[in-house]
């Protein structure tokens, strides 16, 4: 984790524009918004059954090489997502959700559909907040795997890469989420290890490298349950392995922000718009920068 | 508590190789090819060099018609003679970097004396690849990786 | 060793150092209760049955609340009503007892011990009028 002095001045210049665009009111409970972008289901303490329908299109798809020089791709022009979660809580302070993305590629009219990577998350609270002491962070212990059910690029049958749908290997993830949300100006942050599994694909074995994904967020109450968060993500692997070897210069980093709109229109249910920009800030290599924005219904069933 | 230290554990565990990998790194742009001047790759059995670029190297686009980078490769026996007798077995792209490939069906290969006329080769992103020779060269096989800057 | 990795070990160490310090505050802040008794024992419908016919109007005024809810922080600031009934809930026991003390709030505390699901409490803070008849209709 390097914060050196443009990561802090960005963070700081998201934080300053939220300040200016909304003033802060009501205090609210923040407890489990969590502060990772990754998990779409986050389920408060009195929550016990919660879906999440959302639908996404990621577009302006740019390749950033090993000297993080922009450049260009083949492929789909814009890939777009429903994706469902469901979340059930197994006790007060632990929680599961199943994520299924279902996947639509376009490429000049002609488009492909296909179920995405589902993934399996669990969070334990090790610390709820206290509202007799804001100073006390929610942490969370998270945990999670994603399987690797879509065709990859190493795997795809097109010359055009509409059949190509997810990475093609199987990766765990643990991380502790810490969140400020007692207040209305909120914050937080969450690292999580990234360990995926190596694997034959296509002509050689293919390990992706084991990573670090921390996400810093800051956000503001609106009133209400209403909120509004912006952060910035920072994903770094290490070298990736491709048939048993290191492959030199190939380490990944990843740098993106998000800014989310949560509102509440009727009691436990939630409509979430998001915005991600990703590699089109500070350092990046080996990465595709893209752009995305989503549209999400959070449900509280009990 | 227990499953806070083994979680932490894991985290040290991960930094550790995060370390020794960013150690054993020697990775140097000045080993980066330029686009159109690709280095002599020398093997046991035999060397290669990319002499011409017919077309390209460029991003393919996404339809066979789109696919149009063609090279001429020569080909030289590890003792720098001329080889007697050259067969290509198989010539593919890979991008080693990001680990994944193009397709490669399309490509078509053709020997010309030492030299290799390889057409139809898709890039599908700029960046580092490798174009993988696989060829006979006086009757031992070996495969090579010459480095290609894509635009 | 890369700044990297000594950056992401300084985080992990901040990490189990913030977590460590809080939980040892939570622990530490136990609420001052007379030893051998709850200051918010848990609540079941049987029992609210028993405070409602002990109550004078037969009726019972219950605000339920979570040691979490940075909303009901200020609810409960506004409680005017002395007989009012704090009922914790989504949360533990000795949370709820340790906000309870913390506030020095003078009404009665209890924690949820099922009662939420019959009065079909789904947020937090949420507040319920229930008398004896009220309660003998809703379905256990």
């Amino acid at each position: 984790m390097r914060l050196n002095f443009s990561f802090l001045f960005c963070l700081s210049a998201i934080f300053v524009v939220q300040l200016a665009l909304v003033s802060p009111s009501v205090s609210l409970a923040c407890a489990s918004c969590g502060s990772g972008s990754d998990d779409p289901l986050i389920l408060w303490p009195n929550e016990q059954l919660k879906s999440y329908l959302g639908v996404s299109t990621s577009n302006r798809f740019e390749t950033v090489d090993t000297q993080g020089r922009l450049g260009r791709e083949s492929g789909p022009t814009s890939r777009d997502a429903l994706t469902l979660a469901l979340g059930k809580a197994l006790r007060n302070d632990l929680f599961m959700t199943v994520t299924l993305p279902f996947q639509q590629n376009r490429l000049s009219g002609a488009s492909l559909r296909s179920v995405g990577d589902p993934l399996l998350a669990v969070r334990w609270t090790w610390l709820l907040p206290d509202f007799t002491a804001p100073q006390q962070p929610q942490i969370q212990l998270m945990a999670s795997h994603k399987f690797a059910h879509a065709r990859s690029q190493q795997e795809v049958g097109r010359l055009d890469l509409l059949d190509a749908f997810g990475t093609g290997l199987p990766e765990t993830k643990l991380g502790v989420d810490v969140f400020w949300g007692q207040s209305p100006i909120k914050g937080g942050f969450a690292v999580g290890a990234l360990f995926p599994e190596e694997r034959i694909l296509g002509r050689n074995s293919v390990f992706a490298g084991n990573g670090l994904r921390s996400t810093a967020t800051l956000g503001l109450s609106l009133g209400g349950y209403n909120k509004v968060l912006a952060g910035v993500v920072r994903e770094y692997r290490e070298e990736r392995r491709d048939g048993g070897r290191r492959v030199a210069g190939s380490e990944v980093l990843a740098h993106s922000y998000f800014l989310t709109l949560d509102w509440t229109p009727a009691n436990l249910q939630t409509l979430r718009f998001s915005f991600s920009d990703r590699g089109r800030i500070l350092t990046n290599k080996n990465m595709i920068a893209a752009s995305a924005f989503s549209v999400a219904w959070l449900s509280t069933w009990e | 508590m227990n499953l806070i230290n083994s979680f932490l554990g894991a985290l040290a565990i991960l930094q550790m190789t995060t370390a020794c990998s960013k150690a054993t790194s020697h990775h140097s742009s000045d080993s980066q090819p330029v686009a159109g001047q690709e280095q002599i790759v020398r093997g046991k059995i035999f060397s290669a060099r990319i002499v011409n670029w017919e077309r390209g190297p460029e991003v393919s686009g996404d339809t066979l018609n789109d696919i149009n980078n063609a090279c001429v490769i020569e080909v030289t026996r590890a003792d720098g003679q001329t080889p007697t007798s050259l067969t290509v077995l198989d010539v593919f792209p890979y991008m080693k970097v990001h680990g994944h490939g193009a397709p490669d069906e399309q490509i078509t290969t053709a020997v010309e004396g030492s030299r290799i006329r390889v057409a139809k080769i898709a890039f599908t992103m700029s960046g580092e690849w490798e174009l993988h020779v696989k060829a006979t060269v006086d009757g031992q096989t070996e495969e090579i990786e010459i480095p290609i800057r894509v635009p | 060793m890369t700044l990297n990795a000594i950056n992401c070990r300084l985080l992990s160490a901040v990490i189990v150092l913030i977590g460590s310090c809080f939980a040892k505050m939570e622990a530490g802040a136990s609420p001052q209760v007379a030893s051998g008794t709850s200051a918010c024992p848990p609540m079941d419908r049987t029992k609210l049955m028993r405070l409602l016919e002990d109550a004078p109007e037969k009726r019972l005024n219950l605000v339920f609340f979570s040691g979490w809810c940075s909303d009901c922080s200020a609810h409960l600031k506004k409680i005017n009503d002395s007989s009012a009934i704090l009922v914790g809930i989504f949360d533990n026991q000795a949370r709820i007892e340790k906000v309870v003390a913390r506030m020095r709030l003078a009404n009665r505390c209890y924690t949820d011990s099922g009662l939420g699901k019959l009065l079909e409490v789904k947020t937090v803070p949420a507040e319920r009028f229930v008398t004896l008849d009220s309660l003998r209709k809703v379905p256990r």
